[in-house]
């Protein structure tokens, strides 16, 4: 319960934040007419309501009347950056070097958030997964991307 | 000459290989000397896959090679109303590996849109071959008691801003702002993202009038849902003989969206007109002047210099339309 | 009444011919095992393999094309039960209970019950095609921009009520997808939001890579590393463990004749579609749920009623295409498409001037979803084992499978970029405990939402009532307000509880 209610704060503000950014985008535009509402209308609103929300989700458990513990880390960053950089890999190589070394890098990175498997599993995984990849997509699919490029 | 390229083919067709999906081995991308095509030609296609242009660009990829043998890839490049597709094969090595087949038109209308555009067509484009030409009608609800279109103007006149008319596409919003600048009435605009989506409201009569593309135009008149009061093109297309244009009532309008194929500007003469050909061969065919029929344009046969001159043409109409439109540059 | 009998007669000579079946069968298949890749929609299915049926007859392209359609959409609540990687937006409904059961070892009797339900929403969806198409096609035209935009704000009220955990939680999160929607182009005025200088963002987010990126990242991120093994021994994958229960049963009935009303309805307007159906009948069975704290932890007649809905809308989403020329999404206007290319123009006179072709196709529906059931029900015990395969060689795949998912919608790096950022914003919503599943319909819905809202006011001269005055809109509305009455009581009934709680352990 102490535990949800250090959450719902963050929520709440979280939410807030959401809505003060939709109204901030929304004053570089119109807001028409009643006939003929502008760009800026539905952002501005949408806004509006989204800073109420923020605040009734961060207000809603207060009157629970329990111990004020905000007791609060951040999970463990290594899976969520390795994974990360596995997409990003894949983002910068695939048009530059082709599905094959792009898969690869991609999942070598990706393997490497499991702490568990030993080299030489990580390996394998990241040649196994490209070759499957390649044979799925490129010949059974025939997507339009070619398995190996030079254009760096 | 075909007998010296050693690319594979691309096993298209039967059944079987729906199941096994034997596919293209494209050959390694990189330039080689001797006779143009000895790869496979990509052609771009700005919009997503299995959308109607989509359809037209896989129809000519298709006849081509069935024609020719040479293998055609189509590659989807969505994105920005065009100017993604537009800019990659503009940056494209000029070899005639890379050709855009899209709306010269609406590619004139981006270089007004935005105001650092990506790039001028004009000068980094080069034109291959026409396809078709394509006008934008003005219709109503079959219901509506407007008739003609001078019962139209008449009533647009009287109702100022109480008349409401809808468009979609850029090229609809631009039709609707130089007709009403010609007649100046003033009615109010409600945009749609696309002719079918606004067909409801126009049978229901909620819009007064409305600007469409010629597929909708055409298959809902036949329906018998809406009517068509004029085209947008400078004279009677052959799609709608019956359909006047707003000439004929002594407006000057004369907006007629044309596709066309391109490569990049720096692409030799002798790439260009091999490509020409190919094109030429195909557009030649009862069967593609029906298919553009039925894409709801009239087939457009033109050299390199036509598409080139068109494309001057069109960047200059688009900014005295696009400024008369009032549309934002972003 | 006999001419309907020669027509459906009509239709089994077509559906019925050798060359048919086997179109139907490749049709069904090709789109199961495409449906089953996240990422791989029915879209890109039938996008990769419409060139295919240029040499075809015209009745065989668009039995096959259908097949690949609905079959994507069977096979792609397979990948939400199993991995939580939604390949569509409606099957974003079908993580929600589909994935907690797969965790409790039920993943079988999930997938299980999702053919049974898939196919009575077909086949129910496909005989009210039959019998009321002409009315249905009606329906579409009484539709104008207030009644849509009253649909919608029902559906997102409804929709906020999907959240396990607070209704407001709910709210924020359709809100966010309103936000979300509006990135791009605005198409009343041509200007660009929210896109921070990035012109890519033009025509708005891409939604593929929205849905793998809230949902599919975190889900492998949160488990790389932590699981070796999996909920499922290889041995212990019998039928007897994909049965449901004689209690599943008992729940899922009523939401799956409940989804296919439902389903129906929304299929045959345009523009809406599935999704709307699937989250409208989650909503509706959480209402009627004797113990709605079940949701959100693996309840049946939450995976059963949506996709009931979601397939029966799939079938009736033909009407107005068929018979309007009016595609009612994009998969529809690919359908389209390829009609024109076999030069047959849609409308009313495709059924009289086609009866073959659309009798046909009708038949072939029926044929369609008994060769899924056929072909699904062997497989669930070889998509169960997938859950077998030891994480650290799984995950990879995932990954993999992701990335070329999200790149191979448009073939667009940027997509990538978009995948990071919703990875990155899944993974906050975890940690704040905020569902995803309504932040994926307020995107979708958001723009239509906005675009009927302008609309609106500007035929009706700038007034709020028309909302009210306008019979259909009005009905939608008065629905809307009653479900959002019912739980802000249902919220104070439980702070009032928990309070009194609270006091009896304070004494």
């Amino acid at each position: 319960m102490s535990r949800i209610k250090a959450v719902d704060i963050l929520a709440g503000g979280f939410v807030v934040l959401i809505g003060v950014l939709a109204i901030v985008e929304s004053t570089s535009f119109d807001m028409g007419t009643s006939r003929r509402i502008g760009p800026g209308y539905f952002p501005f609103y949408v806004g509006m309501l989204m800073v109420l929300l923020g605040i009734a989700i961060a207000v809603e458990n207060l009157w629970a009347r329990t111990s004020s513990d905000f007791g609060w880390s951040l999970p463990p960053m290594r899976s969520p950056l390795l994974i990360l950089a596995a997409v990003a890999a894949f983002a910068v190589m695939i048009e530059r070097f082709g599905m094959f070394p792009s898969i690869f890098a991609a999942v070598f990175l990706g393997s490497l958030a499991d702490t568990n498997t030993a080299i030489w599993q990580k390996l394998a995984i990241s040649v196994a997964v490209p070759v499957v990849c390649v044979v799925i997509f490129k010949y059974g699919l025939s997507l339009n991307v070619d398995v190996i490029r030079w254009r760096p | 000459m075909k007998d010296l390229l050693t690319t594979t083919r691309r096993q298209l067709l039967s059944l079987v290989g729906a199941a096994a999906m034997t596919a293209a081995v494209s050959a390694p991308a990189l330039a080689q000397t001797g006779d143009y095509p000895n790869r496979p030609i990509t052609f771009i296609c700005a919009f997503p896959a299995g959308s109607g242009a989509d359809t037209l660009v896989r129809y000519f990829a298709n006849a081509i090679q069935e024609a020719t043998g040479h293998t055609i890839i189509v590659d989807n490049k969505p994105g920005a109303a065009g100017t993604i597709s537009a800019e990659y094969v503009a940056r494209s090595d000029p070899d005639g590996y890379t050709v855009y087949v899209h709306s010269g038109f609406s590619t004139a209308v981006n270089y007004s849109l935005w105001n650092n555009p990506a790039i001028d067509p004009r000068t980094d484009l080069r034109g291959v071959a026409g396809i078709n030409e394509q006008p934008f009608f003005i219709v109503v609800g079959v219901d509506s008691t407007i008739q003609s279109i001078e019962e139209l103007n008449a009533y647009l006149l009287a109702e100022g801003e109480n008349a409401t008319y809808g468009t979609s596409a850029t090229s609809g919003r631009l039709l609707a702002a130089q007709y009403l600048s010609e007649l100046g009435a003033t009615p109010t605009e409600v945009p749609y993202r696309t002719g079918i989506e606004m067909v409801p409201d126009v049978v229901n009569l909620a819009v007064d009038f409305a600007v469409t593309d010629p597929v909708t135009a055409m298959v809902q008149a036949r329906e018998g849902r809406l009517r068509v009061l004029a085209t947008g093109s400078g004279s009677r297309m052959d799609i709608a003989p019956d359909v006047p244009s707003l000439t004929e009532y002594g407006m000057t309008v004369d907006q007629v969206g044309v596709w066309a194929a391109w490569v990049p500007a720096g692409t030799p003469d002798d790439v260009v007109a091999t490509l020409a050909e190919m094109f030429g061969t195909v557009m030649q065919e009862q069967e593609t002047q029906d298919f553009l029929r039925t894409m709801g344009g009239v087939p457009w046969i033109a050299t390199p210099e036509e598409v080139d001159q068109r494309m001057r043409e069109n960047v200059e109409q688009g900014a005295f339309l696009v400024d008369l439109a009032q549309l934002p540059r972003n | 009444m006999s001419d309907f009998a020669s027509n459906l007669a009509l239709g089994f000579s077509v559906a019925f011919s050798w060359q048919a079946m086997w179109y139907c069968f490749v049709g069904v298949s090709l789109g199961t095992f495409i449906g089953v890749l996240p990422g791989i929609g029915a879209l890109a299915a039938i996008a990769l393999l419409l060139p295919l049926t240029f040499g075809m007859e015209p009745a065989h392209a668009l039995i096959m094309l259908a097949g690949i359609y609905y079959g994507s959409n069977y096979g792609g609540s397979t990948a939400s039960i199993l991995l939580n990687l939604p390949g569509t937006p409606s099957s974003a409904v079908t993580c929600i209970e589909g994935y907690p059961m797969s965790q409790q070892g039920r993943a079988g009797v999930a997938l299980f019950m999702t053919a049974i339900a898939s196919f009575i929403g077909s086949i129910c969806g496909m005989l009210i095609m039959a019998i009321f198409s002409p009315p249905i096609a009606a329906l579409a035209f009484s539709f104008s921009a207030p009644e849509f935009f009253s649909l919608m704000v029902l559906g997102m009220v409804a929709a906020s009520t999907l959240a396990s955990g607070s209704p407001l939680k709910g709210l924020a999160m359709i809100g966010l997808g309103l936000i979300l929607g509006m990135v791009g182009r605005d198409l009343y005025s041509g200007l660009l939001r929210f896109s921070y200088g990035v012109d890519q963002l033009y025509e708005g987010l891409p939604l593929v890579a929205v849905a793998l990126g809230i949902f599919g990242l975190p889900e492998v991120i949160k488990n790389a590393g932590q699981i070796t093994g999996r909920t499922v021994e290889a041995r212990s994958i019998s039928f007897a463990s994909m049965w449901p229960t004689r209690d599943d049963w008992r729940r899922s009935w009523g939401a799956m004749f409940r989804g296919t009303g439902l389903g129906s309805f929304f299929g045959a307007l345009p523009g809406t579609g599935g999704l709307l159906a699937s989250f409208m009948s989650y909503a509706t069975e959480r209402r009627v749920a004797k113990d709605p704290s079940r949701f959100g932890k693996g309840a049946i007649e939450g995976i059963a009623g949506p996709e009931a809905a979601n397939n029966a809308a799939v079938q009736t989403a033909f009407i107005p295409t068929l018979t309007l020329g009016i595609p009612g999404d994009i998969v529809m206007a690919i359908m389209l498409g390829a009609l024109t290319i076999h030069g047959i123009q849609p409308g009313v006179s495709v059924i009289n001037n086609h009866p073959d072709l659309f009798w046909g196709l009708l038949v072939s529906f029926l044929l369609g979803n008994f060769l899924l059931l056929i072909l699904n029900i062997p497989l669930i015990g070889l998509w169960v084992r997938i859950l077998a395969i030891p994480y650290w060689v799984l995950y990879p795949f995932i990954i993999a499978f992701i990335c070329i998912g999200v790149y191979s919608v448009s073939n667009s790096v940027v997509d990538l970029y978009v995948l990071m950022f919703f990875g990155v914003l899944g993974i906050v919503m975890n940690i704040l405990r905020f569902e995803p599943a309504p932040l994926v319909l307020g995107l979708i819905l958001g723009p239509m939402l906005e675009e009927n809202l302008r609309r609106s006011l500007t035929l009706y001269r700038g007034s709020y009532t028309v909302f009210l005055t306008r019979p259909i809109s009005a009905l939608f509305i008065g629905i809307a307000v009653l479900i959002l009455a019912w739980t802000i009581y249902g919220m104070f009934r439980a702070r009032a509880r928990r309070r009194a709680a609270l006091a009896a352990g304070e004494e």
